[in-house]
């Protein structure tokens, strides 16, 4: 079972297109179950507390369920069946529309960006792989593929990538440090047929990790992705995300 | 223990989920659109106005359609002109038609409506400043400007006028009748004045924030120096109403 508070901020268009800053603190909780050695699965379950900044001095807050993903694990191959020094799973999974539409006192839709999900169904595809490396060296690599419906009022997000790989080291039982990048490939979103500007793009991250456990089954995980790429399509940006999260194993 | 845990999480999402938004406003600048003249107050048709040379002229109907509405902030001062050129980072200054410094939705104004009594031409959302001018363009109306006449009453459908009335030549004689249509287009840049015709920009510079603005359509002006019967009046008079055109503060 786990929890995890983040924090990011993003931000795009220009004054003379009506663009928005957008401030975001997540709370999700989730679980994970292993069925067998070779197949798990996981369920995440975010809730979005979000305020967005106009340059018309507008600002609106908005707290909303997001979107549950779940994500089942196959592992396809492992060097051995105890203590596995190398690990490669395929991965899939769905992400629901479940983050309902939010209206204003007039009831028309809130914007777009506020909205805590585009209302489209996301089939989820990869590959991940897990070694250990030499002494206290871990490496973690997984590819993955997003690909959505169209969502509510003709909105239909772009096809996105995203990439990890990540490094650790463990030098004691309580404390490992991570250090590795995270990358997103996006689409172009569309918007009832048209281009939605300032949508879509590449974007890479540093991340850097902290994992304590505190105690046996519980770990907690201190992180950031801090942008070092950014080729965002138009005028958008992503500040950088934070995040605290803790892991029990029932 | 599991259980419980794990229950005690389903209440935090489901309470952390119950949906809430709220909205501060922002700038705005609602627009209207009337036709008026500074000395009298008519209630519609026919109006007397006076051209060239003595020239009376009746108007027994008439149309304009005023296309489109565009607001522009001041100048920026000497000293932000100046961080501005400083400045390292590149803003892109993109420009839409539909953009929230301009609304280009069409109306038609008919001129058998009573004096200052405005058309609500809509609202703007711009980012926060002051505003100096307004370009109000006249253009074609189409199918769907907002108070197109009936084609069974005029087919001012793919017209930007549609003036009709009668002419009483200054020596005397017999009146002589004419109609002006034309799908010509024309700009109007002007000033954004209070009624007593001095500057008055508008600032919209704190949250919260909601001035009101009208076009004035300055009908006793448009034929100074406009005969009716002249070839090429009709683009003239388009001309004239764009540049005798004023945008008053409120």
């Amino acid at each position: 079972m786990f929890s995890e508070g983040q924090y990011r901020t993003e931000s795009s268009g220009t004054p003379q297109d009506g663009g928005s800053s957008i401030e975001e603190w997540s709370l999700s909780f989730g679980g994970s179950y292993s069925f067998t050695k070779t197949i798990a699965l996981s369920v995440t379950v975010p809730v979005l507390f979000r305020t967005m900044n106009q340059f018309d001095l507008s600002t609106t807050r908005s707290t909303n369920l997001g979107d549950v993903e779940a994500v089942a694990k196959f592992v396809l191959w492992r060097d051995r069946d105890f203590n596995s020094r190398h690990l490669f799973s395929l991965l899939g999974g769905i992400r629901f529309p479940t983050a309902p539409t939010q209206y204003d006192a007039q009831g028309q839709p809130l914007n777009t960006d506020i909205q805590a999900g585009p209302g489209s169904w996301w089939g989820i595809f990869g590959a991940s792989y897990y070694g250990r490396l030499v002494g206290a060296l871990s490496l973690y690599a997984s590819a993955m593929a997003y690909v959505p419906t169209e969502g509510r009022q003709g909105l239909k997000p772009g096809v996105s990538g995203r990439g990890t790989l990540w490094l650790q080291l463990q030098p004691w039982n309580w404390l490992s440090v991570r250090v590795g990048s995270d990358a997103r490939l996006e689409g172009v979103w569309h918007e009832n047929g048209e281009v939605s500007p300032d949508t879509g793009g590449f974007i890479a991250f540093f991340s850097p990790a902290i994992l304590i456990s505190p105690a046996t089954d519980w770990v907690i995980q201190v992180a950031a992705k801090v942008p070092v790429v950014n080729h965002l399509t138009g005028v958008h940006t992503e500040g950088t995300y934070a995040s605290l999260s803790l892991v029990v194993d029932l | 223990m599991a259980r419980t845990l794990a229950a005690r999480w389903g209440w935090v999402v489901a309470a952390a989920a119950s949906a809430c938004s709220s909205e501060d406003p922002g700038v705005s600048l609602d627009l209207g659109l009337v036709h008026q003249q500074p000395s009298t107050s008519l209630p519609g048709l026919p109006r007397s106005l006076s051209g060239p040379n003595g020239l009376a002229i009746t108007v027994t109907r008439g149309w304009v359609n005023v296309g489109a509405v565009e607001i522009f902030a001041c100048p920026p001062s000497a000293f932000r002109q100046l961080l501005g050129a400083l400045d390292p980072i590149g803003v892109a200054r993109a420009h839409t038609p539909g953009s929230p410094t301009k609304i280009g939705v069409p109306h038609v104004d008919d001129l058998a409506r009573p004096d200052g009594q405005p058309i609500d031409f809509g609202t703007l959302t711009p980012p926060a400043g002051t505003y100096c001018q307004a370009k109000v363009s006249i253009d074609a109306a189409d199918g769907d400007a907002v108070g197109l006449p009936p084609s069974s009453v005029v087919p001012m459908n793919g017209n930007s006028v549609w003036i009709e009335g009668f002419v009483n030549p200054p020596g005397g004689g017999a009146e002589q009748d004419f109609t002006l249509t034309s799908a010509v287009e024309a700009d109007g840049q002007v000033p954004f004045v209070s009624s007593a015709g001095s500057a008055s920009p508008i600032a919209l510079t704190s949250a919260g924030t909601a001035r009101s603005a009208r076009v004035v359509l300055r009908y006793d002006r448009w034929f100074d120096s406009i005969d009716p019967r002249d070839s090429g009046a009709a683009a003239a008079l388009v001309s004239a109403i764009a540049q005798t055109l004023e945008v008053h503060a409120e």
